[in-house]
């Protein structure tokens, strides 16, 4: 039972992870993120290959796939966002899912449509009692993803930066009047957010000891779950709603006569929500 | 055998139009972004698969309960967009192929992961439509989805659509109940997609759950926004080219999903009307030409 | 003379924000009203509230003695009651005349089977609504190529076009020119002149005084004063509420 319990809080966590940039990119442009998905693959496969070039030395991998993925997020908006942010909200929707569906494409192209093995040693220590064990790629998981939470708890709280995001937040053109830097002010919150993006998909490899190119689709989907549980644009709902569904998941996938796929329970969910609470569990009415 | 592969691609971009089309009612005129427009493409062509083999009707007695089926499974399907806003309405459509299809796979009362074979092809005159015949068949069913279409986009429920996809609010103040209209699209467009399942089920002869997934949903999405979204010619151009050169190019076939993926980025940065779209550059050409040829007077932005 | 619409005690709040805080009012039919008041004083909430945007709080609202609170906005308009908005919401990607056609089918819409009537035959009518407003011209323009007057008059032909008994006009004369507002106040009598009754919210004193018949005085959320723009204009506690925002005379939003 632990050990079920403490398997959902790492799946929740990679959840929570990929969702949080998507909230903060959501919260700031109103965007719905799809391409994030593609981002979080990226992260990943950048961290294979600098596994191939350090003599598989995870801290350094984990550290180049999260710059890369930062710049490509700031890439994707200089490059793509930033000229449709006065369309209609269909056409930033529709290019966002075409980059992700492309981009899912190039990885298969360049690294080839197979599963790869990631094998990285983290040097994180492996937690064993009589009731759980945790290896270290769980531990790490869990740990780092604390360590963001409150790094961009505070980042949002007590900083300048955060400042910005919360004035462009309520009103973009009058942040501009009011000196924030808007466009630097998204771009560091694109940077942020797909470099969290990035950091959850070298996890996950580690954690699955695999990358390939379409581990992006199912998780950020999961990760848009999340985020419309989590009430938009909220970062703490985020958390809570990450380690929900994966309870959720967790709990129906060892009912033994409940053989319904996983992945379509999330959606399952997703629309109940949509429809029951559209704000959100967690959102301001 | 060189016709018969012409018949087959034939009979392939006749399907796609008519889902094209499809879409574009919901998404072309309703302004609800749909990525789960093969799961009421499934949804038709499994109807008509089980009321073919299990049931034993004809494709023709089949046909009407497949309208009636896809209409009401479309109308609920459609009900998360009376409570949510465009994106995230995407986002419910994208579990609509996870959830449609893994119905089709989780309940053997549709065939599981087997799905169903030995669908027969529809009887005209006394005998089974061989290729020629199917293709014929399926020209007439795009005619009448263009006719049908075309006069709907005339018809005071398409603009109740537009208005209200464009603005909620506003088109609330002309006394458009929105939620109907939004279900009426729905339930429209699933309709005719689940004419072109039935379609493709008979000519292929089987369906499959893995026929149906999130790729084929952007495909169509694709085809609509290179033609053109709003317009019946553009989502027939689209579906007609984005067909056509996978057959021309047999290399694409492997890059098709990257050339789908680039046209909804590039199309919709540089030309968010498509080809022949209301205000594209080239539609505004060909009418510039045509008002030129006729020598009639040239008028600033007519539509 | 017959009140076409009115309220008893309509309240609405926003959590602790007492947006309109019981009004009771009462619109004439076949005269233009005025509501006014400072910025925030509740105005567009009214309009809003009798539209069915918000629902109320507390309170009623008839029309010809007829419950409408807690209808839908499109039921609203069916009973008779149409509205243009403060900033202007054109279809954007239709025609000037696509616009006003699809009001015209605010009789169809409650229908099931109109949904197969073709618009093309309610044409003719549209466009002498377009003449009435001043657009016949630009019928083919799409709309959001109109510059801001013309955008107005489309707002207001797409109101004529619904045919209410009661039309409410939000901030109508907010961004236009001098000419433009002369032009308009020439239109918003012979409307009235046409046997719909008009109420108007305004920002501008000017125009108000010049071309309403009553007025009534918001400020935060209650009615302050009611009467014919002299008597309004020398009320001693109009004149503290508007003292505030004196320069509000030109105040465009």
């Amino acid at each position: 039972m632990i050990q079920n319990l403490l398997n959902a809080v790492v799946l929740g966590s990679t959840y929570s992870l990929i969702a949080i940039g998507l909230t903060m990119v959501y919260g700031i442009l109103k965007i719905l993120h799809i391409a994030h998905a593609g981002v979080y693959t990226l992260g990943a496969y950048i961290g294979l290959y600098a596994l191939y070039a350090f003599d598989n030395n995870f801290w350094i991998a984990l550290v180049l796939a999260m710059l890369a993925t930062g710049i490509a997020g700031v890439l994707i908006y200089r490059g793509m966002y930033y000229y449709m942010l006065k369309e209609s909200r269909i056409v930033p929707l529709i290019s966002s899912i075409g980059l992700f569906i492309a981009l899912q494409e190039l990885f298969r192209l360049f690294a080839g449509p197979y599963q790869k093995a990631f094998p990285a040693k983290s040097g994180f220590p492996r937690v064993e009692t009589s009731w759980f064990s945790l290896t270290s790629a769980q531990g790490l998981i869990i740990v780092l993803t604390a360590v963001s939470f409150l790094a961009l708890y505070l980042i949002i709280g007590k900083t300048k930066i955060g400042l910005g995001w919360q004035v462009c937040e309520q009103d973009i053109d009058m942040a501009g009047a009011m000196g924030v830097n808007v466009n630097r002010s998204i771009a560091l919150n694109f940077f942020i957010s797909s470099m969290l993006a990035g950091a959850a998909g070298v996890l996950m490899a580690l954690y699955r000891n695999s990358v390939y190119p379409t581990m992006g689709a199912m998780v950020s989907y999961k990760a848009f779950v999340v985020v419309v549980l989590g009430g938009f644009g909220n970062v703490t709902g985020c958390i809570v709603a990450g380690l929900l569904l994966a309870f959720v998941e967790t709990f129906l996938g060892h009912l033994e006569w409940f053989e319904f796929p996983r992945d379509a329970i999330a959606f399952l969910v997703l629309i109940s929500v949509l429809i029951f609470r559209p704000k959100g569990l967690f959102g301001r009415k | 055998m060189a016709i018969g592969y012409y018949l087959t691609v034939g009979v392939f971009m006749g399907i796609f139009s008519i889902l094209t089309i499809s879409l574009n009612i919901l998404t072309g005129y309703a302004k609800q972004v749909s990525l789960g427009h093969a799961a009421f493409f499934g949804i038709g062509a499994y109807t008509s698969a089980m009321l073919t083999t299990n049931y034993g009707l004809t494709f023709w007695q089949a046909l009407p309960c497949v309208i009636i089926i896809t209409a009401f499974i479309g109308t609920l399907l459609g009900l998360p967009s009376l409570r949510v806003s465009h994106d995230f309405l995407v986002l419910s459509t994208i579990g609509l192929n996870f959830i449609v299809g893994g119905v089709f796979r989780y309940f053997s009362f549709f065939g599981g992961s087997m799905g169903i074979i030995g669908v027969p092809p529809p009887r005209m005159f006394g005998s089974p439509l061989g290729n020629m015949g199917y293709f014929l068949l399926t020209l007439a069913f795009l005619i009448l989805t263009i006719l049908t279409s075309y006069y709907f986009s005339k018809t005071w429920g398409r603009l109740a659509m537009e208005a209200m996809g464009e603005d909620e609010i506003a088109a609330k103040s002309m006394g458009i109940n929105v939620p109907k209209f939004k279900t009426y699209a729905f339930a429209l467009s699933s309709a005719y997609a689940g004419i072109a399942g039935a379609l493709w089920a008979h000519y292929v002869g089987s369906v499959f759950p893995g026929n149906f997934s999130f790729d084929r949903s952007v495909a169509i999405l694709s085809m609509l926004v290179f033609g053109g979204m709003g317009t019946i010619r553009g989502a027939l151009l689209g579906a007609f080219l984005l067909r056509l050169f996978p057959e021309l190019f047999r290399f694409i076939q492997d890059y098709r999903m990257l050339v789908y993926g680039g046209i909804l980025v590039v199309m919709i940065r540089f030309q968010p009307m498509g080809l022949l779209g209301k205000g594209s550059v080239l539609w505004n050409g060909l009418e510039w030409f045509a008002r030129k040829i006729r020598g009639g007077p040239i008028q600033e932005g007519t539509t | 003379m017959t009140k076409l619409l009115e309220t008893k005690d309509l309240c609405k709040y926003f959590g602790g924000l007492r947006a309109v805080d019981g009004v009771d009012m009462g619109i004439d039919e076949g005269r233009i009203l005025g509501i006014i008041g400072p910025n925030g004083a509740g105005k567009t909430t009214v309009f809003n509230l009798i539209m069915g945007y918000y629902k109320p709080t507390r309170g009623e609202i008839k029309l010809n003695g007829e419950r409408i609170d807690g209808l839908e906005p499109h039921r609203i308009v069916r009973k008779g009651i149409a509205r243009t908005f403060q900033i202007v919401r054109p279809f954007t990607g239709l025609s000037v005349l696509e616009n006003v056609l699809v009001a015209y089918g605010h009789r169809y819409y409650a229908r099931s089977g109109s949904l197969w009537g073709r618009y093309g035959r309610a044409s003719h009518e549209a466009l002498e609504i377009l003449g009435f407003t001043g657009l016949a011209r630009r019928k083919d323009l799409p709309a959001s190529t109109l510059p801001i007057g013309f955008q107005r008059r489309l707002e207001i032909a797409r109101g004529l076009a619904l045919n209410p008994a009661l039309l409410l006009l939000d901030e109508p004369a907010a961004g236009l020119t001098e000419v433009e507002i002369a032009e308009l106040k020439g239109l918003i009598r012979n409307i009235v002149e046409a046997g719909i009754t008009v109420t108007l919210v305004e920002h501008r004193m000017s125009f108000v005084m010049d071309i309403c018949e009553n007025i009534i005085v918001l400020d935060q959320g209650k009615r302050i004063a009611e009467g014919d723009p002299e008597t309004v204009a020398n009320d001693p506690e109009v004149i503290e509420a508007y003292l505030g925002s004196k320069e509000g005379e030109d105040a465009e939003d």
